[in-house]
């Protein structure tokens, strides 16, 4: 018995190897599964496919990826459909970006960074070497289809490890590695430990979504401390800013309005904030603020540093247990929920005023204050502006939503003849 | 330590007996009497899982679960046509096929993982509280695609170890350690709510078929648990919802209009 658990126990300290693996029997179908994903992420529409995007991630990518060291990998970069931050790799060289992870990204180096990381989880045949650990033991294994999986739809047997994360050892082993991967590249090494400042960073106060190789292991903390220090001497590198920020800017926004829609609202304010403050003066950024500011309700603002690891649990615990409806319902029940959703609500109009200032024909602004207005209870001004919206955008998709609610206010006209007053910009 | 194992099994099988023993369909009161029962529900490729017990399986597991998404698909549009439904089932490529369609669908889909992870976790029962809102997503989908109603089908074949048997037992998962779950849902496009939730009771689960039988006759074996589970599915009421197209979208925003100004 002692002698097993040693062995499991060696077992988890697993180095990686790079130089040439040759597979064995069943490693063959790992694979061929790693190739098979692929087609199942686009045949469920997961792959994102801007070209620009893609263009910019795998020209990076294939700048620091070594060659190939075995006939099964070929270093192939995509983007994932995924607001999460999240990255992964697999044994076969297909390495996959999430878009939340590229829009919390602020240049080309700290993408070179995260694909560093990853590239090294390939040239150091990690998946291999997790599998072999694990195929002693007995693991479940899964195959999702069908469009609701998102990376959920995780494609079975050992590619699971590779998806949600490698032993410590291995994982730091990937960071130490990136280090002079970076180096020889001529990208600034020092954003390294950048990526795990970002990645630290809990806008929600909860745990992670998912358990992902980039929140768990190790400590991003102390991964960030102990990169600090391996690229503190480096020289700068290039950075490519400017040209970064004009690709990614659709991924940016779409994944702001994936955080409001899956209600990361404290994410989307951050992420929308940062994004409004370098883009002035651009309707849809006020309109994503008003919508992110809006999706806050009885929320009120938090410093998660502040936060224990017992309350960040029951935060995550409570998002499971009740549904949003019930959460929003509990804070409006005390009356500093109900003075958050007064200020936020407030935020909100004023970022859709603002779009309107800056284009008097943006016709969402409308739409989003009549949204503010009616959960104000203003049903004139809510009335109103709907109005507004749908004659500005006759063919709007959401369309038929906004005749429902149109139909109820206009019962609550006829019956209670209110006299709000109307409080849109025209 | 092994009392405390027996008596955790044994009330975590009281509960998922007490919650589902009775009933294949926990659904709203207004989807019983008729009122949110939709004449037309469009499903979103069904989902299928497949759970084995060991790291590497020498089958296609992909094709495998693509074949069992299609049976799952073709037997949930027999069922509800069978009661009288306009039903239609999607495939994969037919979202991939229009952008519009396939944002919506992502959209609507997240709201779902997000609602069905409550269900589990609570009281399929709470149900008819209406606890569980899709929100806008799902009402553009529905609009989208012109519908009353979305549904997602999903199945869950667990092929667990030999030694698994007492455990399932034990907890009410299935017998001879192996054991298949189907669910269906249906969300309305106006409410937005889970309208329905079907499961099959749970004595029947894993009694009805493990994953060998399945893989022997999928399209069989699939359609058997696909009735088992809609068993309680209600006709359609074709006198449901007949009312609510008679106003055009202009009529509204002209009556708006006329109550603003005055």
């Amino acid at each position: 018995m002692a002698a097993a658990l040693v062995c499991v126990c060696a077992g988890a300290r697993a180095e990686g190897v790079y130089g040439p693996v040759p597979l064995k029997d069943k490693e063959h179908r790992l694979i061929e599964e790693s190739r098979e994903l692929n087609g199942h992420f686009a045949r469920q529409s997961l792959l994102y496919t801007d070209p620009r995007v893609v263009e910019l991630v795998e020209s990076v990518g294939r700048s620091l990826a070594p060659p190939p060291t075995d006939d099964y990998i070929d270093y192939r970069f995509f983007v994932l459909r995924d607001p999460s931050p999240n990255a992964f790799a697999l044994p076969n060289g297909d390495i996959y970006l999430h878009t939340g992870m590229l829009a919390r990204l602020t240049d080309a180096a700290q993408l070179a960074a995260i694909l560093a990381h990853e590239i090294n989880h390939v040239a150091g045949h990690h998946s291999i070497v997790n599998f072999r650990s694990a195929n002693k033991k007995i693991v479940a294994s899964m195959v999702l289809t069908g469009v609701f999986g998102g990376v959920g739809s995780i494609i079975s047997t050992g590619l699971s490890a590779s998806m949600y994360g490698f032993s410590r050892e291995l994982e730091q082993e990937a960071d130490d590695r990136a280090v002079p991967l970076m180096l020889a590249s001529p990208y600034d090494a020092r954003a390294l430990p950048e990526i795990y400042d970002i990645l630290a960073r809990d806008y929600e106060g909860i745990t992670p979504r998912m358990p992902t190789i980039w929140s768990t292991h190790p400590q991003l903390e102390a991964r960030a401390e102990r990169t600090r220090e391996q690229v503190a001497g480096a020289p700068s590198g290039r950075r490519d800013t400017a040209e970064f920020d004009d690709i990614v800017f659709p991924v940016r926004t779409m994944t702001i309005r994936d955080y409001i829609q899956d209600d990361y609202p404290r994410t989307a304010v951050a992420l929308a904030e940062d994004l409004a403050a370098r883009y002035p003066e651009q309707p849809e950024l006020e309109q994503l603020m008003g919508d992110a500011w809006a999706a806050m309700g009885p929320l009120t603002e938090l410093d998660e540093t502040e936060l224990s690891n017992r309350e960040r649990m029951r935060n995550a615990n409570r998002r499971v247990a009740r549904t949003r409806q019930e959460r929003a319902a509990q804070l409006l029940a005390t009356p500093e929920g109900q003075a958050a959703l007064r200020e936020n609500l407030g935020r909100a109009r004023a970022a859709y005023e603002r779009a309107l200032v800056l284009d008097a024909s943006y016709a969402p602004a409308h739409r989003g204050l009549g949204e503010v207005a009616e959960r104000l209870d203003e049903p004139r001004a809510a009335a109103a502006a709907y109005v507004e919206y749908l004659r500005k955008a006759p063919d709007a998709g959401d369309r038929a939503v906004i005749v429902a609610r149109l139909r109820t206010l206009r019962d609550r006209l006829r019956t209670e003849g209110t006299s709000d007053v109307a409080t849109t910009s025209d | 330590m092994l009392r405390r194992l027996l008596t955790s099994a044994v009330a975590a099988a009281a509960i998922a007996g007490a919650v589902t023993a009775n009933a294949a369909m926990h659904a709203t009161e207004e989807f019983e009497q008729g009122a949110t029962r939709p004449r037309s529900i469009v499903f979103l490729p069904p989902q299928a899982m497949l759970i084995k017990k060991k790291v590497v399986q020498t089958e296609q597991q992909i094709e495998e679960s693509g074949e069992l998404s299609a049976h799952l698909g073709a037997s949930v549009e027999a069922a509800f046509k069978a009661q009288g439904y306009d039903v239609r089932v999607l495939k994969p490529e037919d979202v991939s096929a229009d952008p519009e369609l396939q944002e919506l669908v992502l959209d609507a889909s997240r709201r779902y993982a997000e609602m069905l992870t409550q269900l589990r976790m609570r009281l399929p029962r709470q149900i008819a509280k209406r606890r569980y809102e899709a929100g806008d997503e799902m009402r553009l989908l529905a609009s989208k695609l012109g519908v009353d109603a979305v549904g997602f089908a999903e199945i869950q074949i667990f092929a667990a170890a030999a030694g698994a048997s007492a455990v399932s037992i034990l907890t009410g998962f299935g017998s001879a350690g192996s054991s298949t779950l189907i669910s269906v849902s249906v969300i309305d496009g106006a409410t937005s709510n889970i309208e329905a939730f079907f499961v099959p009771p749970v004595l029947r689960r894993g009694s009805l078929a493990g994953y060998d039988a399945i893989m022997a006759d999928p399209a069989g074996k699939i359609a058997e648990l696909t009735e088992a589970t809609l068993r309680d599915l209600p006709q359609v009421d074709a006198a449901a919802r007949a009312s609510s197209d008679a106003e055009s979208d202009e009529d509204v925003l002209s009556d708006v209009e006329e109550l603003l100004e005055n």
